[in-house]
């Protein structure tokens, strides 16, 4: 068993365009981002929302997974322990992360004003109504080698696998989720969606924690407990095969539920450099 | 080793329900002939539109309602092997619609178990008032659809068949003024409208969902002819 002081993160992430998207000629609507600063490593993925009247959420994807993983690395820094991370989590980065995107989009969009196209001028007049068009989930990462915390708003699942063999979702689960409807970083009382977790890893060993949009989870044929397979056979593949594996083959992995599913789809990962076989033996 | 991470992967499930009337007035005029017939004209529609799809896997159910409501097809299935074999409508039968909706919402809570799929897709087509003699009053039946996470979900579209339809209770279940209702007064019109129907709840109910629905319906051409079931009958 590592100690707990050997947790140390590499983050990896990938998306693959859906193929729903591919034959529309639309672009992917996903993000992600990863950042190392020191010895905090995180990573974000976001699902631009598809509908037509959502026309910029690739944009408010990618302003998400940017501001996320930035004030998720910045508050690990600043927290000594795992309760400290949560007070960070919920005083500082859900308030200021809601406040910044709300107000890089209006700066985008008016930067990048709405064309005359149909359906950009049936947006209605309004901030609310502006930042609905960005509309996006989002879930971020960040760990430190002593905690992992987890913020989520929307559709998508986080998963964590301990070096025990327990896979959880970490996550509280949100009633507004039922397999159809999603919450949003874009609706007015986003703060009331956004779920926020930190795990403790001062006593346990953790090999992993993953973010992915629900691209990945809709196709599945295993709609219950396809999250569990996947974190199992993440923790063999890097102990057998290590990160670098991993990295390499993410990509194709996404490629079937893009294409069977039709969504675009993503993946963000913290996997644990003690656990990488070949990290550790090089 | 495989080239997978976690399990098999499959197209998302749509599942479509008809909630057909068969009370006795749907003997009059050939109603019910007509409905069996519009349904055999729907279905070349209906697996078109799941051939647009590769995403989707389209499952179709019938429930009919009288005094009882009973599944006629109570086994999701592909559209591509549904066959229709026509139903007969009930003599004397009353207009249970309370009772059908009560027996979808259970549906409605089996598929939100499951957890994966598109919105159901649900089309009424009925001819008369609801009654509620043996069932549940309508506005139950209604009440207990949309307590069901998946049936205030669905995507719902009705037709009114004949001059004695209960538009209004038809617009309840509808549950939004901006989707157009529709009445049919004769055969034609109602494979017609039964067409569009089908094909409009296909397409609305595989889109993606952010909060509330933002599927818009486009209203259907009308046809016109003789407006038979739209005089008072004999």
């Amino acid at each position: 068993m590592t100690s707990a002081a050997t947790h140390r993160w590499k983050a990896i992430a990938a998306s693959c365009t859906g193929a729903s998207h591919e034959a529309a000629g639309t672009a992917n609507q996903d993000a992600y981002a990863t950042l190392a600063v020191g010895n905090v490593t995180a990573v974000a993925v976001a699902d631009g929302h598809g509908h037509r009247s959502h026309f910029r959420s690739r944009h408010g994807a990618r302003l998400a997974v940017d501001l996320a993983v930035g004030l998720m690395a910045e508050a690990a820094r600043l927290a000594d322990g795992p309760q400290a991370l949560h007070e960070q989590l919920h005083e500082r980065v859900k308030p200021q992360l809601l406040r910044d995107w709300r107000r890089e989009v209006l700066d985008h969009a008016d930067s990048v004003p709405f064309s005359d196209d149909a359906n950009e001028k049936l947006v209605g007049s309004g901030d609310e109504a502006v930042l609905r068009t960005y509309g996006t989930t989002l879930i971020a990462l960040v760990g430190t080698p002593i905690a992992m915390g987890f913020a989520q708003i929307g559709d998508g699942d986080a998963v964590a696998v301990f070096a025990d063999g327990e896979v959880i979702r970490p996550l509280p689960e949100d009633p507004k989720l039922d397999g159809i409807h999603t919450t949003s970083l874009s609706q007015a009382d986003a703060g009331d969606s956004l779920r926020i977790s930190v795990l403790d890893l001062s006593g346990r060993h953790l090999m992993l924690g993953l973010a992915v949009t629900d691209g990945f989870a809709a196709p599945q044929l295993d709609g219950v407990g396809w999250w569990r397979q996947v974190g199992d056979e993440l923790a063999v593949h890097l102990q057998e095969r290590g990160s670098g594996w991993i990295c390499e083959k993410l990509p194709g992995w996404l490629a079937e539920p893009a294409q069977t599913g039709g969504d675009d789809t993503t993946m963000g990962l913290l996997l644990n450099h003690a656990d990488s076989l070949l990290e550790a033996t090089a | 080793m495989s080239d997978r991470l976690g399990g098999e992967v499959g197209r998302k499930p749509l599942h479509f329900f008809f909630v057909l009337d068969v009370s006795g007035s749907m003997q009059r005029g050939g109603r019910i002939q007509a409905l069996n017939n519009a349904i055999r004209e729907v279905v070349p529609h209906l697996r078109d539109e799941a051939l647009a799809n590769p995403h989707a896997q389209l499952y179709v159910q019938v429930l009919a309602f009288a005094t009882e409501a009973r599944w006629v097809l109570d086994r999701p299935t592909p559209i591509e092997e549904f066959r229709w074999r026509g139903v007969d409508a009930i003599p004397q039968g009353f207009t249970e619609l309370g009772l059908a909706l009560r027996e979808l919402a259970r549906c409605m809570r089996e598929l939100a178990k499951a957890g994966r799929g598109f919105p159901p897709a649900i089309i009424l087509v009925s001819d008369g008032q609801p009654t509620h003699t043996a069932g549940p009053h309508f506005a139950t039946g209604l009440q207990e659809l949309m307590a069901e996470s998946w049936g205030r979900a669905a995507v719902r579209l009705a037709l009114g068949v004949g001059r004695d339809a209960d538009m209004q209770s038809l617009r309840r279940f509808v549950g939004r003024e901006d989707v157009p209702l529709v009445r049919a007064d004769n055969p034609q019109q109602l494979t017609e409208f039964l067409v569009w129907a089908s094909r409009a709840a296909s397409r609305g109910s595989s889109m993606p969902v952010v909060g509330e629905t933002g599927i818009t319906f486009t209203t259907p051409e009308v046809t016109t002819g003789d407006p038979i079931w739209g005089r008072i009958q004999p």
